[in-house]
């Protein structure tokens, strides 16, 4: 993930900027399976798939002074919340990258999706990369999350996963 | 019945014990090994610095020296049973972790578009190599343990395993900084390898494994010999400057080869270019294994003489050590884009023509650095997910730290760097 693709995505999040480095690793996860490319390497970590690469990319940015972290523990608060500082937004608005904005109306919705159905959602997706049934992967999502398979919320990051997978956009 | 010996100049001896270990000598001992002789394990390194003659095969044997010394300071530690479990499967991928590795190491792989680690589990998992073979007698479960524990990215075993072969600190590093270190000459990899091998403690269920307050500044050492190895030798200007030579080469002959144009390949490379899917399961094991350095020196030799006046030019450059300069661009004209230069480039490209380079774009070379070999060592930050596979850690007063929080002045030589990019061209005109 390249400074540019990153400052595309967090000029989706508007000036309230977008909340969490959970959300951001979850929101880079579903737009490289619908196809975005991104490049990033994901693993699978306690809050589902992580990637180094855009934990990196994030900090990289922070200190070029291109993006500004306000938030987090230091100030008390549970999350950190990434927004474009104005010398980055005049430089977007100077470029574009080539295949960001297809992405742009998957990228604006998932920057707004429930935080859990997005954690649930990459997980599930995460396992059916690996097990190719979505019965399979719900199941080895749900447990590994420790929640139940068949309620409400677990149906719905199901639905969402679906409709990230390669191949459904 | 005595041991089996190799002198080694940084161990002095590196001994393998006849009766229990009689299997190791045996793969040790296949073709598949054997041809690592034949690899330097720093590529195109001797270049810049002569004495770097030495091969993945002096390499495999040490870090699987420092996996026997490392498991046997475990059986110490902890009940020998979880040990032995493992030792067979941690031995021999210690042995094997890079018996895919093509021509000139890494350097090469983005010329034949392959990734090593592949191609070392295809090695390990194909029935018709003889490591396959001998893994199998000694164990049937040998093969399929070792490829997985050669997978980066597979979890299937402990992570203690993992690590010991594949981590910020594994058996790997600790014998290539060194010996690197020592064949260069350049002296830059020392730190105290024996300590970190010897107080390494399980932990979590002996399912992790961490170090102790006291290792703390043998960490730091080490952190800091790596990153003075990738600033002063893995990514010395001149070494970088035949690598960007060789695969602009290689760019270039396959780009004729792809316009129909006869580039006198030889046998070995005309049976590799034609499988056009250079994969583990598409080209056959034994055919991707007969691409050696001689194989490819061969070539460049016939290229020296191509009609093609830039491939020939190439050729003859790199076999005569008649290298490329380094060249530092201006800062990029949008912060978000670092590697455009504006008018910078085509300008360069102008200058090489007006000197007679007929393909400038065979001469300006731009060469990303990147930025994950810049950094020497960087950890997980999310506790919960934190192993000895990505994250170094110290155990203080009774308490879990990563050594980035346990030596706060680390964060110097730690934290992501700006991408790079730096030219390499014709610049000695």
């Amino acid at each position: 993930m390249n400074r540019l693709q990153l400052a595309t995505l967090l000029s989706w999040a508007g000036d309230e900027g977008l909340q969490g480095r959970k959300r951001l690793q979850k929101v880079v996860f579903f737009l490289q399976e619908a196809g975005c490319p991104l490049d990033c390497q994901f693993t699978l970590h306690h809050f589902g798939p992580y990637s180094r690469d855009v934990a990196d990319r994030c900090d990289e940015m922070v200190a070029a002074g291109l993006i500004n972290e306000a938030g987090g523990p230091p100030n008390g608060q549970m999350q950190y919340t990434y927004a474009l500082k104005p010398k980055a937004r005049e430089a977007l608005e100077q470029t574009v990258d080539a295949e960001m904005p297809r992405f742009h109306e998957l990228g604006v919705r998932l920057i707004k999706e429930d935080l859990w159905s997005l954690e649930l959602g990459s997980t599930i997706l995460y396992f059916q990369d690996q097990e190719r049934d979505w019965g399979r992967a719900l199941n080895k999502a749900c447990e590994f999350k420790k929640v139940v398979a068949n309620i409400e919320s677990s149906q719905a990051a199901l639905a969402l996963a679906r409709q990230f997978a390669p191949g459904s956009q | 019945m005595s041991d089996k010996v190799f002198r080694d100049p940084l161990y002095n001896y590196i001994a393998f014990n006849r009766e229990r270990d009689e299997w190791l000598i045996e793969l040790a001992n296949c073709p598949e090994v054997q041809r690592l002789r034949r690899i330097h394990q720093l590529g195109v390194s001797n270049f810049t610095y002569p004495g770097a003659e030495h091969t993945r095969f002096s390499h495999s044997l040490g870090v699987t020296h420092l996996m026997q010394l490392v498991l046997d300071h475990l059986t110490r530690a902890c009940p020998a049973a979880k040990i032995e479990g493992a030792q067979q499967a941690l031995l021999a991928t210690a042995l094997l972790h890079d018996v895919g590795h093509g021509p000139f190491s890494h350097l090469f792989e983005p010329c034949l578009g392959i990734k090593h680690e592949k191609w070392s589990i295809a090695v390990v998992k194909d029935e018709s190599t003889q490591v396959h073979k001998v893994l199998k007698k000694q164990n049937a479960y040998l093969p399929d343990y070792v490829a997985d524990l050669i997978d980066s990215k597979n979890a299937k075993h402990p992570a203690w395993q993992r690590a010991l072969m594949s981590s910020q600190l594994d058996v790997d590093r600790l014998d290539y900084l060194r010996r690197d270190s020592l064949f260069t000459g350049a002296g830059y990899g020392h730190f105290d390898w024996y300590r970190l091998l010897t107080t390494m403690e399980f932990h979590d269920g002996e399912t992790d494994l961490v170090w102790p307050a006291k290792s703390a500044l043998a960490i730091e050492e080490y952190i800091f010999a790596r990153y003075y190895m990738y600033q002063n030798v893995y990514f010395h200007k001149t070494t970088r400057g035949f690598e960007q030579l060789l695969q602009a080469m290689w760019r270039r002959a396959n780009q004729l080869r792809q316009n129909g144009t006869d580039i006198n390949a030889n046998i070995v490379l005309d049976r590799f270019w034609k499988s056009e899917n250079p994969e583990p399961g598409k080209l056959p094991v034994a055919d991707y294994l007969a691409v050696e350095e001689f194989t490819v020196l061969e070539q460049i030799q016939r290229w020296t003489g191509n009609s093609d006046k830039s491939l020939a030019d190439c050729a003859r450059r790199f076999l005569n050590r008649d290298g490329l300069a380094k060249v530092d661009p201006p800062p990029p004209v949008n912060p978000l884009k670092v590697d455009d230069f504006g008018e910078w480039e085509p300008e360069l490209h102008k200058l090489l023509r007006n000197k007679g380079y007929e393909e400038p774009s065979m001469y300006c070379l731009p060469d990303k650095l990147d930025e994950k070999y810049l950094r020497p060592y960087f950890e997980e930050t999310e506790p919960k997910n934190q192993t000895a596979v990505n994250t170094i850690r110290v155990m203080v007063d009774g308490t879990l730290q990563t050594i980035g929080q346990h030596l706060p002045r680390l964060a110097a030589v730690i934290a992501k760097a700006e991408d790079r990019i730096v030219y390499t061209t014709r610049g000695r005109d």
